[in-house]
C-alpha cells in the first residue's frame, strides 16, 4: 500500500511539474486560487477554518504564486518565529525543502523528508521504537528543546549590534 | 490507477498510520528502510554548487526518485540544501531537449538526426577554419560539464585543431582566485580543506554570501558557532548584511571595491599589535611590489598609509570594527578565511586575492590545522574540470601556462602529437573572445563559430547588450538539456545527457574528485557530451587523438579519465591514484595531490608528511629539512609572494549621474541562469523572479515602497524590477539577483563589462546606476522559463 502511494507521489513529482499555481493544482479543492504577492487585498486574507472531514494535508488555501513566507509570516507567527529561531532557520532550510509544494505539500513531513539530510540519524532508530516519528520528540519548529536559547542568540536582529552608521 | 490527489494523501496517511502500528520485531528493521521504495541507491555526487556533496540517487523502475545525502561524505555529512535536494527534478521537466535540432533559413528549428547534425556541424566548421584561420572556432565551456568532457575539449581543440580559442565561464567566476593563487603561491588551488573547518576558531568570510551560495559549508561553520559562541569568531565582510552576516561577531560593511584598503589596514593593525609569525615572515615570505622584492621594513612603511580612519573614510568600515577583526584574525587563530564572487568579480579580483593571501602569510594562518586562505568555487567542477584539466585559453592540463615550453612538450608527448604542435600563444580570454564574434562577412570579427557546452552566454556575460549581436551572426552551436537566452541565437542545438544519465568526475573546491556513475538513461535521443565531442572529434579526422567515441558512457568516459590521469601524472597536480575504481569506492573520493593507488589523497599541500609532493624530487625539489615549503614558487626558494598593492578601486564608482552602487549575486533557491532550478515548483515559487534590493532610507528619498516598479539604469542599459524596500544593504547600495531570465529583469543588460588586467575576470560585482520609480506594484512573479525552443529573441539584435 505504501509502496503504490508513495510511486504515486514521485509520478506526480516527476510529471506534475506544474509551475504557475493554477486552480489545476488541487483539481478537488474548492477554494479559488490566491492572487499574486503584489495583489493590494493580499494582506488581508485570513485562512479559512478547517471543513469538516478535511484532513491536514491540504494546505486549507490554493497555493499563489508567493514564497510560503509571505503569508505565513503573518498568518502563523509563531512557527514562523520558531523556524527563524531555529537551526533550520539559520541554515536557511525553508519551508518548501520539508513541506514540499502544490504537487506534493505535506503538513505535518514524516521521516521520509527527513531522511534526505539526517539519514543516518533516522537510520540508527529501530523500526520497533514506538514511535518513529521524528517530530514527536523534535519539536516543530524548533526542533530542539535544550538549545532554544542558544539559538536565540542568533536572532535576525543581530545587526544593531555592530553599530554601522546608516544601518 | 485513476486517483486525485486527496485520496493518494488518504492512502499514504492510512499507510503511514499503519506503518506505525505494525507489530514491533526487535532489531528487524530500521527505521528508515520502509520510508523511501527504491530499486537501489547509487552513491554520487550533487551538480549544483562547488562544495561537492556526497549523495545517494534513489533509482526505481529506471528513474530517479528520490535524492539523499551521504552521511559518509567528508564534504556534507549527509546533509543537502534546497537546490541539492529539489534541483534533480528538473530533470524530468517536459521542456528537455529529447533531438538534435538544426535551424532552417526561415529561422525555425527543424529536427534532425544525430548524423545530420554533426555532419552539418563539421564540415561548416571545417569550412570556417579553411577561410578564416585555425583560430576561427571556438570552445565555450564551463565548470558544470564533467572533467572527462572539459578535458576532451581540451584536447580536442588545443591537440586536434591546432587552437587555443579554448575558454569557459570558470573565466567569469573563478579567473582571479587562480590569479590570487598563482601570483602568491606559484600555483592553483587552496593548501586546505574542508576538514579546517572543524578546527579554525576565527573565520573570516569575505566577498561570500555563503549562507545562501555554499549553504552546506556555511553549515558547518554555523554548527561550530552555534555549539561554542565564545570560542568561535566570525568576520564577516560584505557590503550586504546576508544571513551569513547572522553569525558573525565582527560586520566589515565595506562599500564597493574598497575592501583592499580594508585588507591592507589589518595588516597593518596585525603588526602594530605584534600578531605576526616571524618564522613565516623571515622564512616563507618574499615581500612583493609585483616589480621587484622589498624587505618586511618596506612592506610595514607601505601599509602605514592605511590607517583605520582614514580607510573607515575611504570604505564606510568602522575602525573600531576593523581593529577588532585585525585582533581576531591575528590573535585568535587559527584562522581560515573563505570567499567567492565578491573578491573574483573584480577588476582588482587577483590583487584582492592577493591581499587576503597575505594576512594568512605574515600571521602563519597558512599550512596548519584549521588555518588557510581558501578560495570557494562557485560551480560544481569548476577546480576539477577546468582549471586543473586547463580549459582555458591559456592553459594546459595540471594549471599550467601555455607559454610553458616544457609543459607544451610534456602535453604534446602524452598526447602523441609531433613536437610543436601547441600553438604557445593563448588564445582570446571570454570578454576578447565574445568581442570577437561575429558573421562570415564581417572582417573585424575573427571568430566565426562557437561551440558552447553547458552554459548560457547570452544570459551570464556582463553588459550583454554588446555581445548579442556576436552571438546571433556566428555559427553558433549550444550542448545544453533546455532551451535557454543562448539557444535563441543558436544554429544548431544538440540535446544533453544530465549529469546522473551519463556519469562522470567531478572536482570540488577542497581538490576533491568525486565520481558519479550513470543512474539512468537520458530522454529521447539525448547524448552525454562526451560522446558528441569525440563524434566531433571522428569527423574532423582526429579519432586516433580522441577514440573514445564508443556508445557505453561508461567505457567512453572511464578512457578519457585515464588519458586525462596519464596527462597530468608527473605535476603536482597530479592525480594518477585516482582510479575509476577506488573513486567508486570511496565515499568522499580523493584528494589531489594523488601521485599513486596508495596514496590516501592530500589534506594539506606544502606540509612535510602530509602532501607527498614534498618528497617527489622528480616533480619538484624540497630541501631535506623543510617541513612547510611553497616548492611551486617561480624563484625556487620556496617562500609566498606577499604583495604590496596599491589601493584602487571599482572601475566605475558612483558619481552625481548614476549615484548608487549595484551588485549582483544568488540566492539559495536559484542556481546561475535559473534554467533548470526554475523548473522546479517549490524553487520557483520562494523565488519567482528578480527583484532590487533597496535601504530603506533611500527608498524614502525616492519615494518608492515595497512592491512598487523601479527602474535601475548603469551607462549600458536598463532594468524593471519591482522593489524590495530591506534593511540589507548599507544606502546607496543595490542588490539584484541575476537567475532571472526575463528580459526586463536580465541584470547582466546593466552590469559592466570591465576586466581585471591579470584575470580578465569581470567586474559584475560593482558597477554604477542610478534610481527611479517606475510605478506602483504589478505582479511580475511569472515564473520564467523559455519552453519552446522556436521563442524568439525578445530583441532586434
Amino acid at each position: 500500500m505504501r509502496r503504490i502511494a508513495f510511486s504515486l507521489m514521485t509520478l506526480a513529482l516527476a510529471l506534475g511539474i506544474a509551475v504557475a499555481a493554477t486552480a489545476e493544482d488541487c483539481p478537488d479543492c474548492p477554494k479559488t486560487p490566491l492572487a499574486g504577492p503584489l495583489d493590494p487585498n493580499w494582506k488581508d486574507f485570513r485562512p479559512p477554518p478547517l471543513a469538516p472531514n478535511e484532513t491536514p494535508d491540504c494546505h486549507r488555501v490554493q497555493f499563489g504564486k508567493q514564497d510560503c513566507m509571505e503569508c505565513h509570516k503573518k498568518d502563523t507567527p509563531v512557527a514562523y518565529e520558531q523556524w527563524v529561531a531555529s537551526k533550520h532557520g539559520i541554515n536557511s532550510v525553508k519551508c518548501g525543502v520539508c513541506h514540499g509544494d502544490a504537487v506534493n505539500y505535506r503538513a505535518m513531513p514524516d521521516k521520509a523528508v527527513c531522511i534526505g539530510c539526517h539519514s543516518q540519524q533516522v537510520d540508527n532508530m529501530p523500526a520497533s521504537s514506538p514511535v518513529t516519528n521524528c517530530s514527536f520528540c523534535h519539536k516543530v519548529h524548533y526542533f530542539t528543546v535544550h538549545s532554544i536559547d542558544k539559538y536565540k542568540a542568533f536572532a535576525p536582529d543581530r545587526e544593531l549590534k555592530f553599530k554601522v552608521p546608516g544601518f | 490507477m485513476n486517483m486525485t490527489r486527496r485520496e493518494m494523501i488518504k492512502l499514504s496517511a492510512a499507510a503511514f498510520a499503519a506503518s506505525s502500528l505494525g507489530i514491533p520485531f526487535a532489531g528487524s528493521l530500521r527505521a528508515g528502510e520502509q520510508d523511501i521504495v527504491v530499486d537501489k541507491w547509487i552513491k554520487g555526487a550533487c551538480r549544483f554548487c562547488g562544495t561537492g556533496c556526497g549523495i545517494f540517487l534513489g533509482v526505481r523502475d529506471g528513474k530517479l526518485v528520490g535524492i539523499r545525502g551521504n552521511p559518509n561524505a567528508p564534504t556534507n555529512y549527509g546533509f543537502l540544501c534546497v537546490k541539492g535536494f529539489k534541483g534533480f527534478m528538473s530533470m524530468y521537466h517536459p521542456d528537455r531537449l529529447k533531438h538534435p535540432m538544426i535551424r532552417r533559413s526561415d529561422g525555425k528549428f527543424e529536427r534532425v538526426s544525430w548524423d545530420e547534425a554533426l555532419d552539418a556541424i563539421t564540415s561548416k566548421f571545417k569550412q570556417l577554419r579553411e577561410d578564416y584561420g585555425k583560430d576561427a572556432v571556438a570552445y565555450y565551456g564551463s565548470g558544470q560539464a564533467m572533467t572527462e568532457e572539459s578535458y576532451t575539449f581540451n584536447k580536442l581543440w588545443k591537440g586536434g585543431l591546432r587552437s587555443n580559442m579554448v575558454e569557459g565561464n570558470p573565466r567569469l567566476c573563478m579567473a582571479s582566485a587562480v590569479g590570487g593563487y598563482v601570483s602568491t603561491f606559484g600555483t592553483d588551488e587552496p593548501a586546505g580543506s574542508y576538514a579546517d573547518i572543524e578546527k579554525a576558531k576565527t573565520f573570516f568570510i569575505v566577498g561570500s554570501n555563503m549562507s545562501e551560495c555554499h549553504p552546506i559549508i556555511f553549515r558547518r561553520i554555523a554548527r561550530q558557532k552555534l555549539k561554542t559562541p565564545d570560542r568561535i569568531n566570525i568576520i564577516v565582510c560584505e557590503p550586504r548584511y546576508t544571513p551569513t552576516a547572522r553569525i558573525a561577531d565582527v560586520w566589515l560593511p565595506t562599500d564597493p571595491g574598497t575592501d583592499l584598503a580594508v585588507f591592507h589596514c589589518m595588516a597593518r593593525e596585525i603588526i602594530k599589535n605584534g600578531w605576526t609569525d616571524s618564522y613565516f615572515v623571515n622564512n616563507l615570505c618574499r615581500f612583493n611590489t609585483g616589480k621587484e622584492t622589498v624587505s618586511f621594513e618596506e612592506y610595514k612603511s607601505f601599509l602605514e598609509q592605511f590607517t583605520p580612519e582614514k580607510v573607515e573614510k575611504l570604505s564606510r568600515v568602522p575602525a573600531a570594527n576593523i581593529r577588532e577583526a585585525a585582533r581576531l584574525f591575528g590573535s585568535q587563530g587559527p584562522t581560515l578565511s573563505l570567499w567567492t564572487m565578491g573578491l573574483n568579480q573584480r577588476t582588482r579580483g587577483v590583487w584582492a586575492n592577493n591581499l587576503v593571501h597575505n594576512l594568512h602569510l605574515i600571521t602563519g594562518n597558512i599550512c596548519k590545522e584549521g588555518a588557510d586562505s581558501f578560495s570557494l568555487t562557485g560551480q560544481p567542477n569548476a577546480c576539477g574540470g577546468v582549471r586543473e584539466t586547463g580549459t582555458l585559453c591559456h592553459l594546459l592540463p595540471g594549471t599550467r601556462p601555455i607559454e610553458n615550453e616544457a609543459a607544451r612538450k610534456q602535453v604534446e608527448k602524452a598526447w602523441k602529437l609531433p613536437e610543436g604542435a601547441i600553438d604557445s600563444n593563448p588564445g582570446f580570454h571570454t570578454m576578447k573572445m565574445f568581442d570577437n564574434m561575429g558573421g562570415e562577412q564581417d572582417k573585424t570579427k575573427p571568430v566565426k563559430g562557437m561551440l558552447v557546452c553547458t552554459t548560457n552566454p547570452a544570459q551570464s556575460l556582463p553588459n550583454a547588450n554588446k555581445y548579442f549581436k556576436g552571438m546571433k551572426d556566428a555559427y553558433l552551436v549550444v550542448l545544453d538539456i533546455f532551451p535557454t537566452r543562448t539557444t535563441q541565437f543558436a544554429d544548431v542545438v544538440l540535446p544533453a545527457a544530465f549529469i546522473y544519465e551519463k556519469g562522470g568526475v567531478f572536482g570540488c573546491s577542497e581538490r576533491r574528485s568525486q565520481l558519479t556513475p550513470k543512474c539512468v538513461e537520458p530522454p529521447g535521443e539525448a547524448k552525454p557530451d562526451l560522446w558528441i565531442a569525440a563524434q566531433i572529434a571522428k569527423r574532423m579526422g582526429l579519432e586516433k587523438l580522441i577514440p573514445w567515441n564508443m556508445g557505453d558512457p561508461e567505457v567512453a568516459y572511464a578512457m578519457a579519465w585515464d588519458d586525462y590521469r596519464e596527462c597530468i601524472k608527473d605535476t603536482e597536480h597530479t592525480l594518477y591514484g585516482m582510479t575509476r575504481e577506488r573513486l567508486a569506492e570511496l565515499d568522499g573520493g580523493l584528494q589531489w595531490p594523488c601521485p599513486d593507488t596508495n596514496s590516501p589523497g592530500t589534506e594539506r599541500r606544502y606540509v612535510r608528511g602530509k602532501d607527498p609532493i614534498m618528497d617527489m624530487p622528480h616533480i619538484v625539489k624540497v630541501p631535506s629539512l623543510a617541513m612547510i615549503y611553497f616548492y611551486a614558487d617561480k624563484k625556487h626558494e620556496g617562500k609566498a609572494n606577499v604583495f604590496l598593492r596599491p589601493y584602487k578601486g571599482a572601475e566605475e564608482p558612483p558619481d552625481k549621474e548614476y549615484p548608487f552602487f549595484l551588485t549582483t549575486g544568488r540566492v539559495i533557491e536559484q542556481w546561475h541562469s535559473g534554467t533548470m532550478t526554475m523548473r522546479v515548483p517549490e524553487i520557483a515559487r520562494s523565488q519567482p523572479n528578480a527583484y532590487v534590493e533597496i535601504n530603506p532610507e533611500d527608498a524614502k528619498e525616492y519615494g518608492i515602497r515595497n512592491g512598487d516598479m523601479v527602474k535601475i539604469t548603469s551607462r549600458r542599459g536598463f532594468n524593471l524590477l519591482p522593489a524590495h524596500v530591506v534593511k540589507r544593504s548599507l544606502p546607496g547600495i543595490l542588490f539584484v539577483p541575476w537567475f532571472d531570465q526575463e528580459w526586463d529583469r536580465m541584470i547582466n543588460r546593466v552590469t559592466i563589462d570591465a576586466f581585471d588586467e591579470g584575470s580578465k575576470q569581470p567586474e559584475y560585482k560593482i558597477c554604477a546606476v542610478k534610481l527611479e520609480r517606475a510605478g506602483g506594484p504589478k505582479d511580475v512573479a511569472d515564473m520564467m522559463i523559455i519552453s519552446n525552443l522556436d521563442t524568439a529573441f525578445p530583441k532586434e539584435v
